[in-house]
């Protein structure tokens, strides 16, 4: 080949190069923005797509030099380099080499920046899975700390997706106040000043303060309120796809206020006014939630209040329809809850209740009655049309319609019901009420005095010479505190029956068996009789089938219990037993 | 730091007691074993070329003609053949962009690396190392591979041999032309490495107060905090925020008798008084974050304190490791190790039964566990060299632990788990002598950190006669009394009941001395050289016979067979799930899980036969290769420990066998290549 041959072909491949290179800096081209932050220029398809799919480096102010650089030097071995990455990661894991695992973590994300999924699940790793390999809760605290802190790496590459901020406030709220060290936690975060100045950056930490110091679970609160401005009002002028049903995307934010109460009246003897205050506004909140419009599968707009579309709707619906096709329903509603027995969708029990006029019912009694009419659905919908089928022919246009919103009330009743029952919402509902009447603060305050004088082991109430009065009064001790507290329970029950089953009561019987246990260490007996709480341990008892400070005739119930489970395996759960009128 | 081999370099070489596994018996088989090869390849590759009678004079007269060839090598030769490459290599320039690749990751190195996490100094020396390995590595795999076979294809090489110059000088002096080039990149890499770690890591903090003396400080609240502060702290406050952390700083209430010295540093300490018989002094400790610390004074006039730059980050420790560790159970049983398919107990190389700790189910098996709450179950570790001139004449002679915790029930959170350790004297004759033995010190452990115990000379103890019976009791002193032999036990134990402390070899041990980090740092890249000097003389040897692309293939083939050979003879092991490289391609193909056995048929059995024959080649390949991990020390310097002599010494002695013999094997290649040309 001789030098005139070779000149030309370096020249064709000049020529060849150059012209790849025009379409390719074309699709390629980024987009620009002016000095607003508005959009110039979209820039070419591929940044189009880049934008479009949240890969937010498609404008040339939010490069990350860093993470640009580590791509390129990859020389497209990205996905090569990304596996080495990851089995570093999980070796370093394994071999608990902890400083290896964070820089092989901090190169990961550059070359991933835009990959939700490795910022959830090594935040996880760092904050759930390292942290507990440490011994000194401190360490353990610092863990939880670097995994929220590399989660917030993530924010800027994915700044229209919510899913970060939601693990922040999960991280936040349940690692630091749910955890065994929450006490150790939750002391640590309130004096961890630096935290809280990074935390600052993106959350407004004023929100966070209380009167106890900076609080974790109000910080939660503040990640989820940003991740629900980022849903409802998008960013930058962009909708942002919400990734969860709405009903549980939006309980987190109102969860967070009761949980904080919950934490702190163990924590703290909280005074009246400030636990009112703050109880009061974590049921605004939650109401708030409740009254939050939500949408069905079938696109049937709804509530967990159930404002509007209720049994007794349903029941109007039904009378309306009634009077254009009169006497035809007791005969196809009997038969098709005859049908429902038979299938085992509807229990006797619901069909008494079904039976029973709204009048009658209470409220708990009503949400059952909402149930099983929802399970009633696919045979109410050929009673309904049969019905409507039945009215004169200058009324069958309005039978139908009326017909069609029987069903369609129904649905959303069912809707609700289901939503209602998955996140807890009446429960937690009618649980904050409780907690923010004076009586409740009284009793959680009684629990922590009764604590308090466990932990310096006073058990028993002893005389003393009060220093201002001069006179002689008696001091009570934990026992007298903790009966104090079960009293005062007692009669928040009776405002409020419905929590007599639940997390509440979990709760209580954990202190029954500490009251009952530090009553053995003064020498009493571990029980008393008529203790102000003995019906709800009855129940309790009755529920898990556990011999627990009950009295005789509950024993002997669980004994025939026993006896009628042995016959038919396999019974629902128990219905609750008023205790109290049994003789 | 993970040790795995302990051994000295003449254990090494001779073996020890069981000389069969020295690397010199290893050494010479494998010479003669590739010489055997080497004169039956010949011969074949001779016969085909002149028939089998020709071919027996021509082996004969190539390796009559070696032994004058080697005889007569000129080192003035090799060196002016050294010089000619040292030219050629700088020359393309390959070096050149090495180095600025080098520099071009040191200047923005910063943007990845931070100050802020754990132990940032392991990540900055990971960094460099890791750098300058590949790079040099890189730039001798290609001036290497394209020189000689660029001389032979352009034919320059004739220039060269119808000189009065010899094949063996060919090769070594290309091999140590290239190495020469290598070693001055490297040498400025290191200073260059040097300065980045030094200047990236060093960092100054205040006190972060209006007034920076004792009145700024706040009295210690750990119920407040939920911070643990140090033992005798009473005061506190806090650094400046710089390189993404803060310290906390504290004022110690020292209380020390009267005739005891005073603290080490007395530029730390505020003020002093006398208490009683007792002096306290106030001083000044700033907080351990990040595996570093600065060292504060006080200013005698004003009061004022300051802090100084980061200390810890370089570190050099000079280890002595136990010479055995043994662990035994609840009952004071040695816990036997006993292979689970046999049920035989295991032996070391020496015959002795090996011992293990409770698995608690990681799937990490380096360290062993030991049960708490008695002191029968137990650590036991042998030192058989403990002589007082290994260390220096400190008060107290640093133990050093990094212990981990296995908590098998929850427990007081807020307390770590407690340890025990007791030393013990070994007798020559156990029958005949009294065993001196400690009192049991009790310390909280703190885990995935390397925990200091300041062990006195002169320790409380009992005397005990070989009867079991207490002699006498009173201070013993630690070399005279208790190592007076060389030989110490020391005996760890888990305090708490249920609880569990993990413990391996290398993690117990006692500091002897501080080393130089620099020096230390420059022996790191010596390892590096060392691996640049087995490349050279592999790829130059491979170029006598291969062209180019293929030698640097196949140099590519060998680096990651000598980094990874621990992991390939992993997947050698028979009967492991998914099988060989064929089976394995065709699950991956049909998506069939590793653990699925394939269904039995003619294919499948020779597909099972061939990758049989083919791991079986793996790990042969895994031998033949140099072990590159040896001549890895980036470890040490990251972690802080003293590269030892023995280790240096290995690494160059498989360096240098390795380069003689590619180099005698390359000058036959050549040879045969210009018989051929």
């Amino acid at each position: 080949m001789n030098y005139s041959k070779q000149f030309v072909r370096k020249i064709i491949y000049i020529a060849a190069i150059t012209a790849l290179l025009i379409p390719l800096s074309l699709v390629g081209r980024p987009s620009t923005r002016n000095i607003d932050n508005a959009i110039v220029d979209q820039g070419g398809i591929l940044s189009r797509l880049r934008n479009d799919n949240d890969l937010s480096q498609a404008s040339l102010s939010q490069i990350d030099p860093a993470s640009e650089t580590m791509k390129l030097g990859s020389l497209g071995l990205r996905g090569l380099a990304v596996n080495l990455l990851w089995m570093q990661v999980l070796d370093a894991k394994d071999k608990k080499e902890w400083d290896a695992l964070s820089a092989a973590l901090e190169t990961l994300v550059k070359l991933q920046p835009n990959f939700i999924e490795v910022w959830k699940y090594q935040a996880h790793n760092l904050s759930y899975n390292v942290s507990v390999e440490f011994d000194d809760y401190e360490y353990r605290y610092l863990w939880v700390r670097n995994g929220i802190d590399f989660l917030t790496q993530g924010i800027v590459a994915n700044r229209r997706d919510h899913r970060i901020q939601n693990e922040l406030g999960r991280f936040t709220g349940q690692k630091f106040g749910t955890a065994d060290e929450r006490f150790q936690y939750r002391r640590l975060f309130r004096s961890d000043d630096l935290f809280h100045d990074r935390m600052g950056q993106f959350v407004n930490m004023s929100n966070v303060d209380t009167q106890y110091g900076k609080d974790n679970w109000l910080l939660a609160h503040e990640w989820y309120r940003l991740a629900e401005d980022m849903v409802d009002r998008g960013v930058d002028g962009r909708e942002v796809k919400r990734r969860t049903p709405a009903a549980q995307f939006y309980q987190f934010k109102p969860a967070q206020r009761r949980n904080m109460m919950l934490s702190l009246q163990g924590e703290y003897r909280v005074e009246q006014e400030f636990a009112a205050e703050q109880w009061d506004r974590s049921l605004r909140e939650w109401i708030d939630y409740g009254r939050r419009t939500l949408t069905s599968q079938m696109g049937l707009s709804y509530n967990l209040e159930q404002e509007g579309v209720r049994l007794q709707e349903v029941h109007r619906l039904r009378a309306a329809l009634d009077e254009l096709a009169p006497g035809r329903r007791p005969e196809l509603r009997g038969q098709a809850i005859q049908r429902a027995l038979n299938e085992n969708v509807l229990n006797p029990y619901e069909i008494e209740l079904l039976s029973r006029p709204l009048d009658e019912l209470d409220d708990r009694e009503l949400r059952q009655a909402q149930a099983a009419e929802a399970k009633l659905l696919p045979f109410t919908v050929e009673v309904e049309r049969a019905i409507a089928d039945q009215a004169s022919p200058q009324d069958r246009g309005e039978a139908m319609r009326l017909s069609q919103e029987i069903v369609l009330a129904i649905h959303k009743i069912d809707s609700a019901e289901k939503d209602r029952s998955v996140w807890n919402y009446t429960h937690w509902r009618k649980r904050t009420e409780a907690e923010s009447t004076e009586a409740a603060i009284n009793a959680r305050q009684a629990e922590f005095d009764a604590s308090e004088l466990q932990r310096k082991a006073i058990y028993m109430a002893y005389a003393d010479i009060n220093p201002i009065t001069g006179e002689r009064e008696t001091i009570p001790g934990a026992i007298q505190e903790y009966e104090r507290a079960f009293r005062i329970w007692s009669e928040v029950f009776k405002a409020f029956p419905e929590l007599t089953e639940g997390t509440l009561i979990d709760d209580l019987i954990e202190e029954c068996r500490t009251y009952s246990a530090i009553r053995e260490q003064a020498g009493l007996l571990p029980w008393i009789a008529n203790h102000p709480l003995q019906s709800v341990v009855d129940n309790y008892a009755f529920q898990n089938q556990e011999d627990l400070f009950t009295t005789d005739k509950v024993k002997i119930l669980l004994q025939l219990d026993e006896m009628s489970q042995q016959q038919s395996y396999g019974l629902p759960r128990r219905p609750n037993i008023d205790f109290d009128t049994i003789e | 730091m993970v040790v795995e081999d302990f051994s000295s370099f003449w254990e090494w070489l001779t073996g020890g007691a069981n000389y069969a596994n020295g690397a010199w018996l290893t050494f010479i088989l494998i010479t003669i074993a590739c010489g055997l090869l080497g004169l039956f390849f010949g011969y074949l590759v001779a016969v085909v070329r002149h028939g089998p009678f020709e071919a027996f004079y021509v082996c004969a007269k190539v390796i009559f003609q070696a032994l004058p060839d080697l005889i007569g090598t000129s080192l003035r030769r090799i060196f002016a053949i050294a010089k000619l490459s040292a030219k050629e290599a700088i020359r393309r320039k390959v070096v050149l962009v090495a180095f600025l690749i080098f520099a071009t990751a040191l200047l923005f190195g910063g943007w990845f690396l931070g100050t802020s996490g754990e132990h940032p100094e392991r990540v900055y020396v990971n960094f460099v190392m890791w750098g300058a390995q590949i790079l040099v590595l890189l730039m001798t795999l290609l001036v290497s591979a394209f020189s000689l076979p660029e001389d032979i294809k352009n034919r320059t090489i004739y220039t060269i041999a119808t000189k009065p110059v010899r094949s063996i000088e060919m090769i070594l002096g290309r091999i140590l032309g290239f190495s020469a080039v290598g070693t001055a990149l490297l040498a400025v890499m290191a200073v260059l490495s040097l300065a980045f770690v030094w200047g990236g890591l060093n960092h100054y903090h205040e006190i972060d107060l209006d007034d920076p003396t004792e009145s700024g400080f706040v009295e210690v609240n750990e119920a407040a905090t939920g911070r643990r502060p140090s033992e005798m702290a009473i005061k506190e406050a806090f650094t400046t925020f710089g390189s993404g952390h803060n310290h906390v700083v504290e004022i110690l209430e020292d209380i020390r008798a009267a005739e005891a010295p005073p603290p080490s540093n007395m530029n730390a300490v505020i003020r002093h008084e006398q208490r009683g018989d007792n002096i306290v002094y106030y001083r000044v400790q700033v907080r351990t974050v990040g595996g570093h610390t600065h060292s504060a004074s006080v200013d005698p006039n004003t009061g004022k304190i300051t802090l100084s730059g980061a200390k810890g980050f370089f570190r050099a420790r000079v280890p002595v490791y136990a010479d055995q560790l043994d662990f035994f159970d609840r009952d004071g049983s040695p816990r036997l190790k006993v292979d689970l398919e046999t049920g035989e107990v295991q032996v070391d190389e020496f015959g002795n039964a090996i011992t293990e700790g409770k698995s608690v189910g990681e799937i990490w098996n380096y360290r062993g566990y030991i049960d708490g709450g008695t002191s029968l179950a137990r650590a036991q570790f042998d030192f058989n060299d403990i002589r007082k001139e290994r260390f220096d004449n400190s008060e107290l002679i640093p133990l050093e632990l990094t212990l981990s915790v296995f908590r098998s029930y929850m427990g007081n959170i807020e307390r770590r788990i407690r340890v025990g350790v007791q030393f013990e004297s070994i007798p020559d004759d156990p029958r005949s002598e009294p065993v001196v033995r400690s009192e049991v010190l009790e310390f909280e452990s703190e885990e995935f950190k390397v925990q200091v115990k300041g062990i006195p000379r002169d320790l409380p103890g009992y005397l005990i006669s070989p009867k079991g019976e207490q002699i006498e009791s009173g201070f013993f002193n630690l070399f005279e009394d208790f190592a007076k032999n060389g030989r110490l036990r020391l005996m760890l134990t888990c305090r708490d009941q249920g609880q569990y402390i993990g413990v391996a070899r290398a993690d117990v041990y006692f500091r002897a001395a501080e080393g130089q980090y620099w020096w230390n740092f420059f022996k790191g890249y010596m390892g590096i050289w060392l691996q640049m000097v087995v490349i050279a003389s592999l790829t130059v040897a491979l170029s006598t016979f291969l062209n180019s692309p293929v030698t640097m293939m196949v140099a590519v083939c060998a680096l990651v067979f000598g980094f990874f050979s621990k992991d390939i003879r992993e997947l050698t092991v028979p009967d492991r799930d998914g099988g060989g490289p064929i089976e394995s391609l065709v699950r991956l193909i049909t998506q069939q899980n590793m653990q699925i056995k394939l269904e039995e048929s003619v294919q499948v059995s020779i597909m099972e036969a061939v990758d049989g024959l083919l791991l079986r080649l793996l790990e042969a390949i895994t031998y033949v290769v140099p072990d590159f991990a040896r001549l890895n020390f980036a470890e040490f310097v990251k972690y802080g420990y003293n590269i030892g002599d023995s280790r240096l010494l290995v690494g160059a002695a498989i360096s240098f066998a390795f380069c003689i013999g590619v180099s005698v094997f390359a000058y036959f290649c050549l040879k045969t290549r210009e018989l051929a040309a």
